[in-house]
């Protein structure tokens, strides 16, 4: 006689003492008929929250709009400081990232449990990259004049060098710091009196973007721990593995239209 | 689609009495792994595509000399960056096997976000347009079209209505009876002239007035204890209006008289 409600408890396989995976024992709420109505419902309400998502954004995207429009000299010196190289593999990261998510449902639907979590790993690492070279390679440098050691552009500013840090692993570039948001900008070369503002939108736009890739990583995470201890995601039940995939696909999706905005423009 | 209009239950079922069921139960869809991997690919290439573009722009602009519209970069991005999206969208976010009321939720999304950009835009592209039929009438302070006076045949003023009643009065009286009376009229108070004590509003930034703002020489010690009347830029001054009448609407100083 079971009473307990164990659908969703992992420590269910305990109590009943059974070995099945969790997605073989997980039942729908009694308040659905079917299974496919839950999924259907979890995925319809999943998708207003990424409209909710998108119009974040929208708010973003407009204010870049009015300010581009005003200040368009401003905004092309501005891009003029990024690196595109950077913005393109960040690009591909994220679209591989955004591939092995897909995958890794696919894997879950057919039952490849070692194959899905593999995946799910990888985009979790690529969700790292992602984040480790734009704080390396763009936040750090354009904030503090700090550069890593190995950074390709660090060869252009060799004589501008001033100083070195934890056993030359990082190098002072003097004067290329200060490129930082609104009134914390101290850039000293620049040549258009509206360069904070771009700041501004830049670091809005890709911090906001980076909290989502943050949150997307700890899903993902969160996803990897279940299906690794208790098998949760299987053919008949995969909906958080899904709706985790949707979520870092939306992050893929803002970063396919940031990265032309940012990097691109001239 | 995922709502195939299946035929009524041929069993009664009492949890399901009109058959609902048929209408929300499917098998959910694995895409193929040969589609996912072109999809990538594919995703991969229009990065490819669209770096390669701007880079082609550049490339026209500073070594062949020719000035690209400033639409082109930007109408270019983001068209590639739309086709990318709807692939990520159909066949990553599987909106194109899901339940549609998704893609839905999700146009309707985009629909909000559209009108919001359109009206924006609408306000912004539009501020340096004048109206062709307007456009004799439009003098900068003006109104547009307004006549002198309240008579319908009065003829109307192509000019700032400040300037314009103010040139009329000079004409009429003389400059200096002009002077007399305006120094009777406007004493300085409340929104004429000096101000006597400091106002909130001269903490607003005056962007692009800043002289030697960007300029290599260092801009002029600022004396913040001289008075109000001496500085470079007399505002209510009691013989103001003396200076040309036609260089007042141009100036940056808002008229005050």
């Amino acid at each position: 006689m079971t009473t307990l409600d164990t659908r969703s408890n992992p420590l269910g396989a305990d109590v009943q003492g059974g070995t099945e995976p969790l997605w073989k024992r997980y039942l729908p709420g009694h308040h659905w008929r079917t299974a496919d109505e839950e999924f259907d419902a979890c995925t319809l309400g999943f998708w207003l929250f990424l409209a909710t998502e998108v119009l974040l954004f929208a708010g973003l995207f407009c204010g870049y709009t009015i300010m581009r429009f005003k200040f368009p000299q401003a905004f092309a010196n501005g891009s003029s400081y990024l690196d595109w190289r950077w913005g393109t593999l960040n690009t591909v990261v994220l679209l591989l990232s955004s591939y092995t998510m897909a995958a890794s449902i696919r894997a879950f639907q057919m039952d490849r449990q070692s194959h899905g979590r593999r995946l799910l790993a990888a985009t979790f690492v690529f969700g790292l990259c992602f984040l480790l070279i734009k704080f390396t390679f763009e936040y750090t440098p354009k904030l503090s004049g700090w550069f890593i050691a190995f950074d390709p552009a660090l060869s252009h500013y060799t004589e501008l060098v001033d100083n070195k840090a934890l056993g030359g692993l990082f190098h002072h570039v003097a004067g290329y710091g200060g490129k930082a948001p609104g009134q914390f900008f101290s850039y000293a070369f620049s040549e258009d009196p509206w360069e904070p503002l771009w700041w501004s939108i830049y670091y809005c736009a890709t911090g906001i973007h980076a909290l989502h890739v943050i949150i997307g990583m700890t899903l993902i995470a969160w996803c990897f721990r279940r299906a690794l201890f208790f098998k949760a995601y299987g053919p008949s039940h995969y909906t958080m593995v899904e709706n985790t995939g949707l979520y870092w696909h939306l992050v893929d999706l803002i970063w396919i239209f940031l990265f032309p905005l940012l990097y691109l423009i001239h | 689609m995922s709502t195939p209009h299946a035929a009524a239950p041929e069993v009664f079922d009492e949890l399901d009495p009109h058959g609902m069921g048929a209408y929300t139960k499917h098998s959910h869809h694995i895409v193929s792994g040969m589609t996912l991997k072109s999809i990538l690919i594919i995703l991969l290439a229009f990065t490819a595509i669209t770096v390669g573009a701007a880079q082609a722009e550049k490339f026209i602009e500073t070594s062949l000399h020719i000035e690209l519209p400033r639409w082109v970069n930007v109408i270019v991005a983001m068209s590639i960056a739309t086709v990318k999206a709807s692939l990520v969208l159909m066949f990553f976010m599987l909106l194109r096997y899901s339940n549609p009321i998704n893609t839905v939720v999700f146009l309707f999304c985009l629909l909000a976000f559209a009108l919001f950009l359109f009206f924006t835009l609408l306000d912004l592209g539009t501020r340096g347009m004048i109206n062709p039929i307007k456009a004799h009438q439009v003098e900068a302070g003006g109104i547009g079209g307004i006549r002198a006076g309240w008579r319908a045949d009065a003829p109307i003023i192509n000019q700032a209505p400040v300037v314009f009643w103010r040139e009329r009065k000079i004409a009429e009286v003389g400059i200096d009876e002009y002077n007399r009376m305006k120094s009777i009229l406007s004493h300085p108070h409340e929104g004429h002239g000096a101000p006597a004590v400091s106002s909130g509003n001269m903490s607003i930034n005056r962007p692009g007035i800043t002289p030697g703002l960007f300029s290599a020489v260092a801009p002029a010690a600022h004396d913040e204890h001289a008075p109000h009347g001496a500085s470079p830029a007399p505002h209510g001054a009691p013989d103001a209006p003396a200076h040309s009448p036609a260089a007042a609407p141009a100036s940056a100083e808002p008229a005050k008289h």
